[in-house]
């Protein structure tokens, strides 16, 4: 009888931190609470797309990246990825090193998936579970933000002439970090920093953008670099290539197509 | 059993090198290898279903394994090579070969699949107790990304077709976790509602019970998942004591086996459920809460004839029935005893974060008709390099007669150090 009493009490307080937790996080209570958005100035989203094509110069086809930890100058470890993008914008990141090797990362704008081929599993991570992992998926694979982010506001910079600052705030609760600023270059919109942060306003990395190369004809950035982030003093730094425009079947952007 | 684990080994051996050799040769050829060192050392509790450890379960396992992934010419493997010693026992060294893994994959047509092989499937979206984990063996419930690389396929045919809607499987397989000797059957559809990804499957065993049950995963916010794995069968194919299923108190010979599957034979519906989420914190710590309740488990009664029958066991012992025999039927009971619970209703809670190259979590599954407590840690650390380590930790306890106060294992440590290539 005591037993019983007690199964009932630990379940019925399991069902009401679930409830609590699921209100809490539900996006209506959250916007409750969120400030109120502007609309772009005319001309701003253009140059937001501008800077989204500077950094694929696709809109579907595959690419690959490597990102080099530096500790200083020095290269101290790496690891390689072989990112496709969809026409829909979905983006499917594999991995490549020996360690991750046939681990495959889904992200759309419905969410993150995450395939673990020892296991077989498909796992659905939340948005902040993306950052847990050694890699930060959302940073490989969600490369448009025209894709996740809506413009609040854009102000001249203060440090230097010719230069927007773009305040994005993502436009679901998938997108990885809640607040981006952003610097872009006025006219060609070629994005200089960034900074990404949490839903508390909390500063999580920096970005920094290097100068875009001349690949078919289009300028394209390859080489981005990373501060902050979970371990603080070392840098990331994200260099692309390979960049290939191609037709991909549509089954590899799909949660069930994760383990192909 | 020499015989065929040797020639096992040299048959994958050979394989292995092909495809090692090939590489370079051929396009489609890859081969990826981990090797692992392990370290266990379990202490055992003297309890009614171990008096004074007459079971031997206190061990010192140093374990060395090569787990080599060929694929060749369109047919993936997976193969253990391994060998481990107690080295609380006379120093023997014992060896084994298991093919884990053997099968092909190929496209029928666009977004159409078929494989043919052993191989195994995962379709949980549940930690702690798996429900619909029908085709696999080894399945590791604390470490989702089996680390140890023990997980195991069985011999299976399935067609899948995926499209932008979801995903329709059609399985074939044995049922080798079971071990009812039939073969099993299933037929899965994936696909998404609004935010939520949801499954619904049916699954039958051939000649016996057919269930149904589905899966259910959603995200809310930033922070937090939400899931749910269900599967409820007619009748139950689990092995169970026969004394613990009602039979009559006796000793069990090699004639006859103690352990059976009452379940199969009734028509009573059993559920297997496991509902929970997980909440993460802008600090990355990740608290994960389920609640488990597994209909085939042993109710309080059943519970109470299990410990009964300990008991009329170490009894017969003190009036002079062979210890071997009384070691076999203890035996038997803890053969009976799941790692991740014997009983039906059950707590798991979670708690998980990284630190840089760091990854830690604590953890404890509770059973909530007893009170028993299994606690469980581990530390990992992934090196810049291919090597990792790793440590855990895990300590059964509780009140007296609770089944983590009772079974026979209390406290199991375990260190790996692992490579890959």
């Amino acid at each position: 009888m005591i037993n019983h009493v007690i199964t009932h009490r630990v379940v019925c307080i399991f069902l009401w931190t679930a409830l609590w937790m699921f209100i809490v996080s539900h996006p209506a209570c959250r916007s409750a609470f969120a400030e109120e958005t502007a609309t772009a100035p005319p001309g701003m989203a253009a140059l937001l797309a501008r800077a989204d094509a500077m950094r694929v110069p696709f809109r579907e086809g595959r690419v690959h990246v490597e990102l080099l930890t530096l500790d200083g100058d020095r290269v101290t470890g790496g690891s390689a990825f072989e990112v496709l993008v969809s026409k829909g914008g979905a983006s499917r990141v594999e991995m490549l090193d020996s360690r991750f090797r046939g681990q495959r990362a889904l992200l759309s704008d419905r969410g993150l998936w995450l395939y673990v081929p020892t296991s077989r599993r498909v796992i659905r991570l939340t948005p902040l579970q993306r950052l847990m992992g050694n890699a930060n998926y959302g940073d490989i694979g969600r490369m448009r933000w025209s894709d996740d982010y809506r413009i609040v506001q854009t102000t001249p910079a203060t440090d230097r002439s010719g230069v927007w600052v773009f305040c994005l705030e993502a436009k679901a609760p998938t997108a990885v970090y809640p607040k981006v600023l952003l610097w872009l270059e006025d006219g060609a919109g070629r994005p200089l920093r960034a900074d990404f942060f949490m839903a508390s306003g909390k500063l999580l990395k920096s970005a920094q953008y290097d100068p875009p190369e001349t690949l078919n004809g289009r300028e394209v950035i390859d080489t981005i670099t990373f501060t902050g982030g979970l371990s603080t003093g070392v840098r990331t730094r994200m260099v692309m290539g390979a960049f290939q425009e191609t037709t991909l079947p549509e089954h590899l952007f799909t949660v069930g197509g994760l383990s192909r | 059993m020499r015989w065929s684990t040797s020639l096992a080994a040299l048959v994958l051996g050979m394989w292995c090198c092909g495809a090692a050799g090939a590489e370079g040769l051929l396009g489609d050829v890859a081969l990826s290898a981990a090797i692992l060192n392990e370290m266990e050392i379990i202490t055992a509790r003297s309890s009614p279903f171990n008096p004074g450890d007459i079971l031997g379960r206190e061990r010192t396992l140093i374990t060395g394994a090569v787990v080599l992934s060929p694929s060749m010419a369109g047919i993936q493997g997976r193969v253990r090579l391994e060998a481990w010693r107690d080295m609380r026992s006379d120093g023997r060294i014992d060896t084994s070969a298991v093919v884990q893994e053997l099968y092909t994959t190929f496209s029928v047509t666009e977004g159409v699949q078929a494989t043919v092989g052993k191989s195994f499937l995962a379709w949980d979206v549940s930690y702690a107790s798996r429900p619909v984990n029908f085709f696999a063996l080894n399945t590791d419930c604390v470490d989702l990304e089996d680390h140890r690389l023990r997980m195991s396929g069985v011999p299976i045919a399935a067609l899948s077709w995926t499209g932008r809607a979801g995903t329709l499987v059609g399985v074939v397989a044995s049922d080798d976790a079971e071990e009812t000797g039939r073969g099993q059957w299933a037929f899965r559809a994936q696909g998404h509602a609004g935010a939520a990804e949801v499954a619904a499957l049916v699954r039958g065993q051939f000649g016996g019970p057919i269930g149904f049950g589905g899966t259910l995963t959603c995200v809310q916010g930033r922070s937090l998942e939400m899931h749910g794995s269900l599967f409820v069968s007619h009748g139950s194919g689990r092995r169970m004591h026969r004394i613990a299923a009602g039979e009559s108190f006796r000793f069990f010979g090699p004639e006859e086996s103690a352990l059976t599957s009452p379940g199969t034979g009734n028509n009573r519906w059993v559920p297997h459920l496991v509902v929970g989420g997980q909440y993460t914190t802008e600090s990355l710590f990740n608290v994960l809460v389920e609640y488990i309740h597994d209909g085939s488990g042993l109710s309080g009664s059943q519970w109470e004839r299990l410990l009964a029958a300990a008991d009329f066991y170490s009894r017969a012992a003190a009036i002079g029935s062979p210890q071997a025999a009384v070691a076999g039927n203890l035996g038997d009971i803890a053969a009976s005893l799941r790692p991740r619970g014997t009983r039906r209703d059950y707590l798991f809670v979670r708690g998980s974060t990284v630190w840089g190259e760091i990854e830690g979590n604590v953890s404890a599954l509770i059973g909530l008709a007893d009170g028993g407590v299994s606690l469980g840690g581990n530390l990992s650390y992934q090196s810049e390099s291919t090597w990792d380590v790793r440590a855990e930790i895990r300590r059964h306890m509780g009140p007296k007669h609770s089944e983590f106060g009772e079974v026979p294992e209390r406290m199991r440590l375990t260190l790996m150090l692992r490579f890959l290539f």
